[in-house]
């Protein structure tokens, strides 16, 4: 059985009228990159709010490592880390000290510590500024810093690449990828940046509206995201009947511009490379069309009516 | 909830607000003083307040003003706590709502008492050297003053925690303790012109039985709301009951306080 970080069942919130999460069961395996897909207001921000003990839900259950009672879950999350909306930090204090109070607070009081989130974080030349003087790519990194005090076994992160600049958002998740890898760490990451998203999840959560539209791993997403390849050739009918002859499993659709469209492949693309020149047909143009995950969260929506 | 405290003594000895607060009190007190002397070397007789008395009277009349030091406090250490949102990180690492709570209103207590110490020690020090020790007013009714409020100073503080972290704004959470502990007193006690019943309920409110309505301190006599055993029974009591409501409702208000 597999076993998992995070489960939630059926979980609803609502601020009075509006409902912010309507029965969303989600549930993130040990060891994964979860990441949670959605517009504004899909519900994103409210379900890391109450796994992180900020909101209440009005029902459903929520489970951290396997506990659901509210003694439990707080001492759950004391191997959780957390950055949900803006980090929090005490502006007048330095990064240094604000580290340091933190640690103090997780009963963790060796120094050597916040040298090492400084530097995990990168913000090891900002130690002594105060916090009120970082701008907002350093003080997500300040947010990952504290999240990541006292090892935590799992991470929340709500749009951690917020504010970063192009070279900061490939070390935020090349650090991703090594403290999941490396420490095991399980994280579960919202982002608006969904190309960023792709290059870093191996299991999705698609919310809109408050619900939870699907749960898909990276593996089934890829296969159902990669739909077709195009190829333009110097005799497309011919090239039909030798497809249907050779690859009578492919669907396909001849297009104008001596275009052939074969949908979902079964086959790697250098196979209907060979078909062609086998039959001395040529190619003079290849491109494999895949869904990227906007295209596929879009299509989603449009399928579930959400839209 | 150990660790939470830590944590805050750390902030509060690395901030500089309470030992700005605690310097310009100390400096304020020490000028009031100051003053007086210089004035009384100046005018010579005819001015009759370079006394330790009158200066003294200033605070053993209005014992209230610990409460609002105590306020200032609150403010300096926790009035930025939802705008910074560093209670997140705390409940997010699995520490209660009760126990922030209670921690804070540990801390505060204990910031407030350093404060208070500090301040004291400046006001009687410099009061002893620089102004006569004669008139009504004791050094020992000061003192006393002390103990007498200290556990409704506690109150105030904790109310004052209860109402930031209740209300979105700290102007709102300061308005409403200001109505609490200043207005509603004030009302009831001129109702208690009117009512009998009111009054006596109105008399048990510290605004009003440790203000000009419960006390004669000034340049002829001294007669404080502890100066008697049963009085000093009385604030004692009216201390313990304070902090126990507002304790009780910091833990039901805050224990569901969405952040």
């Amino acid at each position: 059985m597999k076993d998992y970080c995070v489960e939630t069942n059926q979980v609803t919130k609502a601020y009075r009228s509006l409902l912010a999460l309507d029965g969303v069961s989600i549930r993130v395996p040990q060891g994964s990159i979860y990441g949670l897909v959605g517009d504004n207001g899909a519900g994103k921000s409210t379900l890391l709010k109450v796994l992180a003990g900020h909101s209440f839900v009005q029902s459903g259950e929520l489970k951290l490592f396997g506990k659901f009672e509210e003694k439990d879950l707080m001492q759950a999350r004391r191997n959780t880390g957390c950055m949900v909306e803006r980090p929090g930090f005490f502006p007048n204090m330095t990064v240094e000290q604000n580290l340091k109070y933190y640690c103090i607070q997780r009963g963790v009081p060796d120094p050597k510590r916040v040298e090492e989130l400084l530097l995990l974080a990168g913000i090891a030349d900002k130690r002594k500024s105060k916090c009120r003087h970082l701008s907002l790519g350093q003080l997500q990194r300040l947010g990952l810093a504290i999240a990541l005090i006292g090892e935590p076994r799992l991470l929340i992160l709500d749009e951690p690449i917020n504010g970063l600049d192009p070279s900061g958002i490939i070390e935020f998740r090349k650090l991703l990828h090594r403290l999941n890898e490396e420490k095991n760490i399980t994280i579960l990451m919202s982002s608006h940046i969904l190309a960023e998203l792709s290059q870093l999840a191996t299991v999705y959560g698609f919310l809109s509206k408050g619900k939870l539209l699907e749960e898909i791993n990276a593996r089934a997403l890829k296969e159902k995201c990669s739909d077709s390849i195009e190829i333009i050739l110097s005799d497309v009918e011919a090239y039909a009947v030798y497809l249907e002859r050779e690859f009578p499993e492919d669907t396909y659709q001849v297009l104008p511009n001596q275009t052939i469209c074969i949908h979902r492949p079964r086959k790697q693309a250098e196979a209907y490379s060979r078909l062609a020149m086998e039959h001395q047909i040529y190619i003079t143009g290849m491109r494999s069309i895949q869904t990227s995950l906007e295209e596929y969260y879009m299509e989603l929506k449009k399928r579930r009516g959400a839209l | 909830m150990m660790n939470y405290v830590k944590s805050e003594l750390y902030r509060v000895t690395h901030s500089r607000g309470i030992y700005g607060f605690t310097a310009v009190l100390a400096l304020l007190a020490f000028l009031l003083n100051a003053l007086l002397g210089l004035m009384g070397i100046v005018d010579g007789d005819s001015f009759r307040y370079d006394t330790t008395s009158f200066s003294y009277s200033n605070l053993v009349s209005n014992p209230m003003l610990f409460g609002v030091m105590g306020v200032v406090i609150v403010m300096i250490l926790y009035e930025g706590n939802r705008r910074n949102g560093n209670l997140k990180n705390t409940i997010a690492f699995g520490i209660s709502r009760t126990g922030v709570f209670a921690g804070e209103c540990l801390v505060a207590v204990l910031a407030s008492m350093a404060s208070c110490a500090v301040v004291l020690t400046v006001y009687i020090a410099s009061a002893v050297l620089l102004l006569e020790q004669r008139g009504p007013v004791g050094l020992g009714d000061l003192v006393m003053a002390v103990p007498a409020v200290f556990l409704t100073a506690v109150a105030v503080e904790i109310s004052m925690i209860v109402f930031l972290e209740a209300f979105d704004r700290a102007s709102i959470g300061v308005l409403t303790g200001f109505l609490i502990w200043i207005v509603a007193p004030k009302v009831l006690s001129l109702l208690g012109l009117r009512f009998e019943v009111v009054r006596r309920i109105a008399m048990w409110m510290p605004e009003n039985f440790m203000g000009p309505s419960g006390m004669m301190v000034n340049m002829s006599e001294c007669q404080t709301a502890w100066g008697t055993a049963e009085g000093m029974v009385k604030c004692l009591l009216v201390g313990i009951i304070g902090v126990a409501v507002f304790s009780l409702a910091g833990a039901i208000v805050l224990r569901k306080k969405e952040l």
